[in-house]
């Protein structure tokens, strides 16, 4: 499966390096956009940005390592202090590290990227550095304090150079020679900052014939003697870290700083400190995860087995094996628990490739659009997340070309001229809701409706409710916006939204007011692995309901059921009525029963708060069960959200309530309006 | 023999269907397993069976009978499983009986006439004689492909 090259696989890492030091890169340019300005923010960024060209260079993506060197040059300008961090220049720098990972992603595919565009966005970097630099020039004039100075850029700032020596002592390990590095380069690299001297030692070098190749044995002293300061040295080998033994001391100082900067002497760790500690993690390839995940399940399974075959063998509840069976099941819950952690990641990487795109969105429509963020620490399984950028990319281009309205309607509407896009993720009941919303013009109901008619997708005289017409958005082939432009209005937009949450087992709505915004809300399930759910019987079939929608079980009795149409039911829940769906009939497991006398129903709370109760035979108990998704050769159907396995072995199919209310029994408005006149 | 005529030869498994001898290539073949039970799919084409739990996978089951045409018949013991793989996709393949694994020469076997075409295209591959019985060699991408139009 995998090929034997071993540079594939050092590629391989390389790239995963490079997403976590774009995301970095990412970070650090929003602290800095927030107005955040300290050094070592700056550090982050640039050494983000020299990571990834030490490491395009080992692999030779020449391209990368241009675009990498000159956004380089560009930051080191900020970071020596020579020139501010104005917007415009932060401008670029978002759409420059844009284009890095651009270009990152272009060199993992082994594609071509058009140069023209690097070569905008560079010469446009360097106009706004040398008027930042002017500008700080200006400032510095007046002997304004510059902002990013602290005690540690002191020796890199002053022209008046103080040279510092540094002893390095190297010692490269194996892994620095398997990743394609030459030690010659270390020292070339070094020669670039000023003076070195280096010597090398050899003393533990073995006997020819018990040299073992693949080891080294070799490590080098340097003397460096230098007007840079520690970190910039330090940056220079940044590349080789963890891959040698490395140590910087500082030797002496040939001149004193005058300010009373003392350098301290820093270790590794102190060097590679960001703001935010970083807790050590460990990069776990993602096939072993989902097999731990999977065994997990197998557990799970396995677990109601044996509590199921206990309870045949007709042992005592209260007996030591009940007990123990209790115990085991509580650590099931917890391993799994534990397990979905693992898979579990914050929406933060989301949300920022939402910022890109809206940082491009809005610059192709030019609208001033300010996206917010909220609840980025919200963690949801990693293949939701992966699964989600694409709907949602639809979602908030659609947000900026239709859901905001130019500047100049939205002043004349009393608002900013700025629009907000806002995105938000929260845990809610067992779900997460992730909510796109903008505070534009709302859905135009009449406009939506005449599209609908003039497709054909309703029927002219049909009385549609405002909530009808907003899901007519999500109909196959429905656009609303009067010219396709390059953002969206192909048409294609929300049904693919649709199509790919549903796939997620997840469901999307929309609420709207004019003039005022609309919001889309996506609910998702926290994970695709596990759930609670109540096992129920219907027809002879074996079926799950999500626990999380039950909210009660009924006795019915006919005297509780009126009859508001033919074919649809309403059942008195107290004092309120509440439609009443017979679930084996909406799947076609039998005809509709004649009476409901002592059948049981389960009263259930959907999303959007609505109620329904589906008609089933038999209640049996609730259990966790493992979520296994159905193959898409076997096409899902409706109202069916996925499959699990019992204790006995056999399958059952575990529903989706809102899905078969709005999909199996009451056949959407449009549809009905459609197929009446046939029937 | 040379070795460029021993690739050439094809293994096939043949199963019975009915009273019709059918055959499927070997290399298509995952395994083959008893009846069990399938749970049935709400609102889904008559000829899917429903889903089986395959050692914690969930199985598509296809009665390939009724997905051919052929006349409805309940199972019995000797009905199987046969579990293949195409493109990724994994399905069970209903049939009534497994018979044999047989190498057949290309040359061997037969276009079949027009007259078995469905909606243009081809349900069985090949057809050929072993001991003077016709065996059909079927098309598996197509025959487990779900046409649209079926699927209501």
């Amino acid at each position: 499966m995998t090929s034997a090259d071993p540079m594939a696989e050092i590629r391989a890492s390389f790239f995963v390096e490079c997403e976590e030091l774009l995301e970095a890169l990412q970070d650090g340019l929003q602290a800095l956009d927030d107005g955040r300005h300290d050094e070592e923010t700056i550090h982050v960024v640039f050494r983000a940005v020299h990571s990834i060209k030490g490491g395009a260079g080992a692999f030779g993506f020449e391209a990368l390592v241009q675009f990498a060197h000159q956004f380089e040059t560009a930051l080191d300008s900020i970071r020596a202090g020579k020139a501010r961090t104005t917007p415009g220049l932060l401008d670029v720098f978002f759409r420059a590290s844009d284009h890095l990972s651009d270009l990152v992603r272009a060199c993992r595919n082994d594609l071509d990227h058009p140069k023209s565009e690097a070569e905008a966005i560079l010469r446009e970097l360097n106009v706004q550095v040398s008027q930042a630099s002017q500008e700080k020039d200006a400032n510095d004039n007046e002997c304004e304090p510059v902002e990013i100075e602290s005690s540690d850029a002191v020796i890199g700032e002053d022209p008046s150079k103080h040279y510092v020596e540094y002893n390095i002592f190297f010692e490269p390990e194996p892994g620095f020679f398997e990743t394609g590095h030459e030690v010659s380069d270390v020292i070339n690299r070094l020669a670039t900052l000023g003076e070195i001297k280096v010597q090398c030692d050899s003393s533990r070098l073995p006997a020819l014939d018990q040299l073992i190749p693949d080891k080294t044995y070799l490590s080098w002293s340097l003397v460096l003697t230098t007007d840079v300061d520690e970190a910039g040295v330090a940056s220079h080998l940044e590349f080789a870290h963890g891959l040698c033994r490395m140590k910087i001391s500082v030797r002496s100082q040939c001149q004193e700083t005058g300010s009373g900067t003392t350098i301290r002497p820093r270790t590794d760790d102190q060097r590679t400190a960001s703001p935010t500690p970083s807790k050590s993690v460990v990069r776990v390839d993602i096939d072993r995860v989902e097999r731990l995940a999977n065994l997990v399940g197998e557990l799970v399974i396995n677990q109601s087995m044996l509590a199921q075959s206990l309870q045949t063998a007709g042992v005592s509840p209260h007996s030591d094996a009940m007990y123990g069976l209790e115990e085991f099941q509580r650590l099931t819950r917890d391993i799994q628990d534990s397990v979905m952690m693992i898979r579990a990641q914050p929406v933060k990487s989301l949300f920022q490739r939402m910022a890109r795109i809206v940082r491009e969105a809005s610059a192709s429509v030019s609208k001033d659009v300010r996206l917010v963020t909220v609840g980025e620490a919200t963690e949801v399984d990693k293949t939701v997340i992966e699964q989600l950028v694409e709907p949602l990319t639809h979602m908030i281009r659609n947000a900026v070309d239709h859901g905001l309205e130019p500047s100049d309607v939205r002043l004349a509407h009393n608002k900013p001229a700025r629009g907000e896009i806002r995105l938000s993720a929260a845990h809610r009941s067992g779900r997460v809701l992730i909510q796109i919303s903008d505070d534009g013009q709302g859905i135009d109901r009449d406009k939506v409706l005449r599209t609908a008619v003039e497709k054909g997708l309703v029927a002219e005289d049909v009385a549609m409710t405002d909530a009808e017409i907003d899901t007519l958005l999500f109909l196959p082939g429905f656009s609303t916006a009067p010219d396709v432009s390059d953002l969206s209005g192909r048409g294609v937009g929300m049904d693919v939204v649709r199509t790919a949450i549903h796939r997620l087992g997840g469901r999307v709505t929309i609420g709207s007011t004019p003039n005022a915004g609309t919001t889309f809300s996506i609910s998702l399930p926290l994970t695709l692995a596990v759930l609670d759910g109540m096992v129920i019987d219907v027809a002879g079939e074996t079926l799950v309901l999500p626990l999380n929608t039950v909210s009660e079980t009924l006795t019915l009795s006919d005297s509780l059921l009126e009859q508001i149409q033919p074919g649809h039911f309403v059942v008195r829940v107290r004092d309120g009525f509440v439609p009443l769906f017979d679930l084996g009939a909406a799947l076609g497991y039998r005809p509709p029963c004649d009476t409901v006398n002592d059948r049981i129903a389960m009263l259930l709370m959907l999303e959007d708060e609505s109620q329904v109760a589906l008609l089933v035979d038999e209640v049996h108990d609730q259990r966790q069960v493992v979520i296994k998704g159905l193959d898409d050769s076997c096409c899902r159907p409706p109202g069916i959200a996925a499959a699990t396995i019992l204790g006995d072995g056999q399958v059952a199919l575990i529903l989706d309530p809102a899905d078969i209310v709005t999909n199996t029994i009451k056949s959407p408005a449009p549809k009905r309006a459609r197929l009446e006149p046939q029937t | 023999m040379s070795t460029t005529e021993t690739t050439k030869q094809r293994e096939l498994l043949t199963f019975k269907l009915r009273d019709q001898e059918y055959a499927l290539d070997i290399m298509t073949v995952r395994e083959i397993r008893g009846w069990t039970r399938a749970t049935p799919m709400p609102l889904a084409p008559s000829f899917m069976r429903g889903v089986i739990n395959l050692r914690g996978t969930v199985l598509p089951i296809m009665d390939l009978a009724e997905r051919l045409g052929l006349p409805k018949c309940d199972q019995d013991d000797r009905s199987v499983i046969v579990v293949v793989q195409n493109e990724g996709s994994t399905i069970g393949l209903l049939v009534d009986a497994v018979s044999d694994i047989v190498t057949l020469d290309p040359k061997d076997m037969q276009t079949p006439p027009d007259a078995a075409v469905q909606n243009g295209r081809n349900v069985i591959a090949a057809i050929t004689l072993l001991d003077n019985r016709m065996i059909r060699v079927l098309d598996l991408p197509y025959v487990i492909a779900l046409p649209e139009s079926d699927a209501a």
